[in-house]
């Protein structure tokens, strides 16, 4: 009993000190609320805030600096950052959207681009008519009207059916591959980036056999290792004696966005002179409608032999990827090429600095300062003491540098030829950071009298970067080569601005103070990627991202995004590209299930049209009537240049049911005799019926 | 004990509703007035803010498919509640005849008539037969030990397995997961309903209620499946079937945990492991959800480590050979649990082993100290092992406890996606395999802006939990 | 609860018992052992070797993820704090009238309560959300709060309800007996009485808004304002994982909660045996 007394006395002073942690965390809380609270509107600053997707690194502090700068020329303006995982952006836009409280400006992407911005984001093409403040100071610029100074033109932000621009771009994206010029020299020679496609394959090639001769040798010593086990150890795995795990190198590090990254270029550069001669009214580009016509009409089959070609090439690739890189994603992919498990990744300009800094944080590997007690200056001459010590069956003491830290291992060596068979070790003469060469351990054998003494190898590698080989001059690809692939890069990481935003016009004003040629050089110099106006130069690292500005464009890409068709083929795409099914099987799928799906896809499209007609007259009128009725010249002037794009528009949706029927009209009445018209009308018929043409 | 206070003199006592009126106020704002709202706009096209028009039941049209049937099936549903408590009541067994053969019976007709109910593909009989049998044998033998010869229900627990065993067939001649369960219910319904040797037996009505139960739950999966509703929603309420399932066998660990520290001879170490056992209790769920994220990671997470550590990842492989997984363990390449199709499912009933936290060992502890010591020398004096030591005086006294957790786990997984969201993302991982109803609530309302069709789910979602709550009520009634 | 040494309750039998809680016990522990083993590593030790303790240990881990975390700490510790008060504040009081009075209505305003117990919140989110829109409180602290503080009261009228009827009646009459007001009979009599039940309603709805991750998600907008469950999940989905200083914020993010688990356990699992339960 006396116990428990004592016990409940200790509770509530126990209690005590409990509540008073409590209330002190409590205040401290309530500090910190006020802290909040403080730097809010009191005090009569402005504030702008910026949300993006950018995590990567070098961005964020690119845009911290231009921030800082800004505020330095606006006192009493306070820009924030808000940077939102790509995963959270679209619900996290919709949600501030819906509830007011969005941020001022906000990068467009990841969600329905023309209705939000319709709704909810100010139409900045009057204000990118005029010329840029910021660049007053520049004769060169000072007429020019803000939209000319990028490099495109701002295209990139031009959304056809509310007929203006709703935002400005500080950058520009384009893809190419990295690849480990460490791991390349030692499987291939040398380090010199491909530029045919053979050259391409006969690199993975040759880092598919070494990584083949490598776990050969594995599989030999684990082998002899089984053979050294006691019948017990089949029970208890780890009485086993010790195994080697496999080497993993493979040539080309994949995932689903990089295939998807593959897939349009490689079937640009082959079937693009097949998608123009698709092209009936000569706009440039092959639309669904005319795709169905030529499908229909027997102009193309699924088993055209280009397009044929260009399944051929993305299955000559997967031999080279990782395996199960379907299921994988990209930070996995790039994860394994900062591991130095693959050769080459592709990517876009944007990962460039990230890939570089995770390379760099990897270990550089124990340096040898001195090999017992003599000071050592190249691998030759460590090389050299290991050989000698074997033959006097002594130990290697070395002193090695690892961190910063010096520590001294003993290496007792076999008798071996080269160094790597004796005591598991690859050195190689590195200089970090501009010093004198050292030798530095490479590769680390599992194992080996080296791993047992805790040697540790050198991970990072130099990262070399190089355009997508082109197959000209291949045996197979080259007679479908039309030709490189002219990069569509428009300005990317553009941001709009909010209708309801408390600052438009200092949020306006931001924008084009980022835009202008030193800062906007200065932002991407910042942040390793490639700037969006004219004149300002990327750095080094990145020229060879510079875009293709010549080249053909469009690929054979028989699938409506977004609708049945991509949905039915996506799902018969990863099969075969992940070598489960053949390219014949493959198409013949195709054959059985896409017509249906592109006879639903197809109604979609003309239903769309049709439903969006009153739309788009509804538009025009709006013009019409602002142009006739306007009251000043500034509104006149406005309407004078929409009108004729919404005249146009109008045009467009109105004429595509008619053309609709001309075109279709004699195909539904003298239905070809193909398979595809077959499965095509059954479903289309389905439809008209419901539609009653 | 509560003063009476008539009506008349309230003029005095008044102040006393302002005791109540803050609190009444509060709820009626900010949860009757949302709920509410909720309903009524369920029937409109909202986006949430200004754009609010009234389009009756079309969102129902899309979500259900056919809302009449689906009222229909609820109205008999509401019917056999209602009446089952009512001893031998017509109208009682008129519900329980019509859910347990003529509704399943009438579904298995439509669907065979309309070209579903037959297993698509080529049906693997010895996998199916083989399986069946496994877990035929299984749950035989396991009921047949557990439960007492002289208990009269017995025959209710064994009759479980054979109809396991009885699906299986059925699914092995041809027909697909539904049918063979439909075809299944109504056989057994029928033999229900019709040996003579049944009539009158306590334990045949209760296993009648039951079986009623599983027909309608069978009609109302055929329904999700096959009434052309929403594909995204009834996948939803499957995963969710599946995860309440999963998780009611996750609660066996806290209780045999607690009964293990509570059979323990030193006290000194019941206090410790007591004491030891909050630790991952206090760790709050969402660091450990987190922690447990960071396991599944393929290349750098500790998961897919431990599992070829153990060698568990080669019988992975091997099962996967022999079972015709189709792939999803491969010698040398690391399971993407939170990625991959197949793997998702099992990641999300695996997080969190051993499954012991939350308050679940500690509170069946604190009842298990109430057991007499005399009830173990009673049970000792008649030769008990432990296994009946526990089913006799152990299980009835936390079962109270055990039953309102149950409920309450099940209420929770109906509703809970905030942990899907976190590990899988907003879009409930690849292909919206894990798109629970909740899910696709917070999608539709925060990311597609249709936020009539949301509460329209959300209004869906309600009357399920409703219905369990309302089964709750009547059947699991816990005894002060 | 000792045990009779029992003839067959021999030592194996109880070694084996020991093994299967340790079992259970490690298993259970492991994520933890690994969090923070985790936290005291860089990236590169981490790579080289996952399962154990390396050396040197990092501990400007917890310098850095104490400056991201702290925020979040501090911001759900106002909000919990200040919920759990004000829900007190009106639960007590509503219990005490449902509990002492029968008065007219007061039938109706309890099923009020009760049918609230049936109906799950789940819908009511979306409206919810433009409730607190439309009284411009969206970004504010005081939309959790309030939420919360509805949230938690029918659970908590209804547990005190019962536990205010336990209270002897002659001790509320001897009070008004002697003149007290009902707000005084409140103060004086039930509080005190009502600690470990208090405590045990406090820490539940602690818990429960230590973990809310969807309210907390749609309502706050500034990242100075999020509370834990958000801030956690942002700092994992950082693109470049620093795991270290994510494991070193888990293990800042779990303190608080040992702490307070630490100084009411007791008292926590008393009052779950007793009022809870019954609930």
């Amino acid at each position: 009993m006396k116990r428990k007394q004592n016990i409940e006395s200790r509770i509530s002073v126990f209690n005590l000190v409990g509540l008073a942690i409590l209330a002190f965390c409590y205040i401290g809380a309530l500090y910190n609320v006020y802290r909040i609270k403080g730097s809010g509107v009191v005090g009569g600053k402005k504030i702008i805030r910026l949300a993006h997707w950018q995590l990567e690194l070098g961005i964020r502090d690119a845009i911290s600096e231009l921030a800082r700068d800004f505020e330095a020329q606006n006192p009493g303006v306070e820009i924030v950052q808000i940077p939102i995982t790509e995963r959270a952006y679209a619900q996290w836009v919709t949600t501030q959207l819906i509830g007011r409280t969005a941020p001022d400006l906000i990068e467009l992407g990841m969600f329905n681009i023309v209705d939000y911005c319709g709704r909810y984001f100010m139409p900045l093409g009057e204000v990118l008519r005029k010329p840029n403040p910021y660049n007053a100071d520049n004769p060169e610029l000072k007429n020019v009207p803000w939209m000319d100074t990028f490099s495109d033109g701002l295209s990139g932000t031009y959304i056809p059916e509310l007929l203006d621009y709703y935002g400005v771009g500080f950058s520009r994206f384009t893809i190419r591959l990295f690849y480990n010029k460490d791991l390349v020299a030692k499987a291939a020679g040398s380090d010199r980036p491909p530029r045919t496609l053979d050259e391409l394959f006969a690199v993975c090639q040759k880092v598919r056999e070494y990584s083949d001769a490598r776990n050969a040798e594995i599989r030999k010593f684990n082998e002899e290792q089984a053979g050294k086990d006691g019948a017990m150890s089949k029970y208890l795995p780890f009485l086993r004696s010790p195994r080697k795990s496999p080497f993993v190198l493979d040539p080309i590090a994949s995932s689903r966005y990089q295939v998807s990254l593959f897939r349009p270029r490689y079937s640009s550069m082959l079937t693009a002179g097949r998608v123009l001669e698709l092209d009936r009214n000569f706009d440039g580009i092959t639309s669904f409608d005319e795709l169905v016509l030529a499908l229909l009409e027997g102009d193309v089959k699924y088993q055209d032999e280009h397009n044929v070609a260009s399944l051929e090439l993305m299955k000559e690739f997967s031999k080279y990827f990782n395996p199960g890189f379907m299921s994988i994603d990209r930070m996995d992919a790039g994860f394994a090429f900062v591991q130095g498990k693959a050769a080459m990744i592709t990517s876009g300009s944007w990962d460039a600095s990230s890939f570089i800094k995770k390379i760099n944080d990897q270990p550089a590997g124990d340096a040898v300062l001195e090999v017992d007690g003599a000071a050592a200056s190249t691998s030759r001459d460590v090389a050299e003491a290991f050989a000698k010590a074997a033959e006097g069956g002594r130990k290697v003491e070395l002193l090695i540098e690892r961190d910063g830290a010096r520590h001294r291992v003993k290496i007792s060596p076999r008798k071996a030829a080269t160094l790597w068979e004796s005591a598991g070790i690859e050195l190689a003469d590195i200089s970090d950071g501009g010093g004198a060469a050292r030798p530095v351990v490479v590769d680390v054998d599992e194992l080996s009298p080296a791993h047992a003494a805790g040697v540790r190898k050198r991970m990072r590698f130099d990262v070399g970067i190089f355009d997508f080989p082109l197959p000209k001059g291949h045996p197979v690809f080259g007679k479908y080569f039309v030709g490189n692939v002219k990069e569509m890069s428009g300005t990317g990481f553009s941001f709009g601005v909010v209708k309801f935003s408390d600052n438009p016009g200092l949020a306006l004003k931001f924008l084009q103070f980022a835009t202008t040629v030193r800062n906007n050089e200065r932002l991407n110099e910042r942040a390793q990627w490639i700037p969006s106006v004219k004149g300002a130069k990327p750095i080094k690292m990145l020229e060879p991202f510079e875009p293709n500005e010549e080249g053909c464009w469009g690929w054979l890409n028989f699938v409506q995004s977004g609708g049945r068709t991509a949905m039915v083929e996506g799902q018969l795409y990863w099969p075969f590209i992940s070598g489960e099914t053949s390219t014949e099987e493959y198409l013949r799928k195709l054959d059985e299930q896409l017509p249906e799906a592109t006879a639903t896809d197809y109604d979609n499209y003309v239903t769309n049209y049709i439903e969006k007609t009153p739309d788009k007259n509804y538009l025009r009128s709006i013009w019409l009537a602002k142009f006739a009725f306007a009251r000043d010249d500034a509104a006149r002037r406005e309407a004078s240049l929409k009108l004729p794009a919404a005249w146009e528009n109008y045009l467009l949706f109105k004429n595509a049911y008619p053309k609709h029927l001309v075109n279709m009209g004699p195909l539904i009445e003298a239905r070809p005799d193909t398979a595809f018209s077959r499965d095509f009308f059954k479903t289309y018929d389905a439809f008209a019926t419901k539609r009653k043409e | 004990m509560p003063k009476t206070i008539e009506s008349r003199k309230i003029k005095y006592y008044w102040p006393l509703y302002l005791f109540v009126l803050p609190s009444v106020f509060l709820v009626a704002l900010l949860s009757y007035y949302p709920a509410i709202n909720a309903m009524y706009h369920s029937f409109y096209r909202w986006n949430g803010e200004d754009i609010s028009y009234f389009i009756g039941a079309v969102n129902f049209n899309r979500l259900l498919g056919r809302p009449l049937l689906w009222m229909a099936v609820f109205a008999i549903f509401a019917g056999l509640i209602g009446t089952a408590r009512k001893e031998n009541s017509a109208a009682g067994r008129f519900f329980q005849i019509i859910s347990s053969i003529i509704l399943p019976g009438l579904s298995l007709v439509v669907l065979l008539f309309n070209g579903a109910g037959i297993a698509a593909g080529k049906v693997n009989m010895g996998a199916e037969l083989g399986l069946g049998l496994l877990i035929f044998l299984i749950m035989f033998s396991v009921f047949n030990f557990i439960v007492d010869s002289e208990n009269e229900r017995k025959w209710i627990y064994l009759s479980i397995p054979v109809f396991f065993l009885v699906v299986s067939v059925f699914k092995a001649l041809g027909l697909d997961s539904l049918g063979a369960w439909l075809l299944a219910c109504t056989l057994s319904g029928a033999a229900l309903w019709s040996l003579p040797s049944l009539d009158g037996r306590e334990s045949a009505r209760s296993a009648r209620v039951l079986h009623a139960f599983l027909g309608t739950g069978l009609v109302l999966w055929a329904l999700g499946a096959h009434a052309g509703g929403d594909r995204v929603l009834w996948g939803g309420f499957y995963v969710t079937a599946v995860l309440v399932a999963f998780n009611v066998v996750k609660m066996v660990p806290s209780i045999v945990t607690a009964v293990v520290i509570h059979r323990l001879k030193s006290e000194r170490w019941n206090y410790i492991y007591k004491v030891m056992f909050v630790v991952p209790m206090i760790i709050p769920g969402m660091v450990y959800l987190l922690i447990w994220k960071f396991f599944f990671n393929p290349n750098e997470g500790i998961f897919n480590r431990i599992l070829v550590r153990t060698g568990c990842m080669d019988l992975l492989v091997l099962l996967d050979r022999a079972l015709g997984w189709g792939g999803l363990f491969k010698e040398g390449v690391m399971p993407v649990w939170l990625g991959h199709e197949g793997l998702v499912l099992p990641a999300l009933i695996l997080w969190g082993f051993p499954w012991v936290g939350v308050v679940g060992v500690l509170i069946y502890l604190a009842g298990l100290q109430n057991i007499d010591q005399s009830a173990y020398e009673a049970a000792d004096l008649d030769g008990a092992n432990p296994l009946q030591k526990f089913l006799y005086i152990e299980l009835p006294l936390i079962m109270n406890q055990v039953k309102i957790n149950m409920v309450l786990m099940i209420i929770g997984t109906m509703q809970a996606y905030a942990h899907i969201m976190i590990l899988f993302g907003i879009d409930g991982g690849p292909n919206g395999k894990l798109m629970v109803p909740g899910l696709l609530m917070f999608r539709s309302a925060f990311q597609e802006g249709r936020a009539g069709y949301a509460c329209a789910v959300g209004l869906i979602m309600f009357f399920f939990i409703l219905a369990l709550t309302e089964i709750n009520n009547k059947y699991l009634k816990v005894e002060k | 609860m000792i045990f009779r040494s029992h003839k067959t309750n021999s030592l194996a039998w109880e070694m084996a018992k020991h093994l299967f809680i340790l079992l259970i016990l490690s298993m259970a522990l492991f994520p933890l052992y690994v969090t923070v083993t985790i936290s005291f590593k860089t990236n590169a030790q981490f790579v080289g070797s996952p399962w154990s303790f390396t050396y040197p240990l990092h501990f400007e881990n917890y310098a850095i993820a104490w400056s991201s975390v702290s925020k979040y700490i501090f911001n759900t510790i106002f909000v919990g704090i200040t919920s759990i008060v004000f829900t007190f504040f009106l639960t007590i009081n509503a219990a005490y009238f449902f509990a002492r009075f029968k008065m007219p209505g007061s039938r109706f305003l309890w099923y009020f309560f009760l049918i609230l117990m049936l109906m799950p919140a789940v819908a009511s989110l979306i409206p919810l959300f433009m409730l607190l829109k439309d009284m411009s409180l969206l970004n504010t602290f005081w939309a959790l709060i309030i939420v919360y503080v509805a949230g938690g009261q029918v659970v908590q009228i209804y547990i005190l309800r019962n536990f205010i009827e336990d209270i002897p009646g002659d001790l509320f009459d001897a009070a008004e007996v002697d003149g007290a007001s009902h707000f005084q009979q409140v103060y004086n009599i039930v509080l005190p009485m009502s600690g470990s039940i208090l405590s045990t309603l406090g820490i539940l709805q602690f818990i429960g808004l230590w973990n809310d991750y969807i309210l907390p998600l749609v309502v706050i907008r500034d990242d100075d304002m999020l509370t834990l469950a958000v801030g956690l999940v942002r700092m994992d989905s950082e693109y470049i994982k620093e795991w270290g200083h994510l494991m070193a914020g888990y293990t800042i993010a779990s303190v608080p909660m040992i702490l307070i688990f630490i100084f009411t356990m007791r008292m926590f699992v008393k009052g779950l045996s007793s009022g809870a339960v019954k609930g």
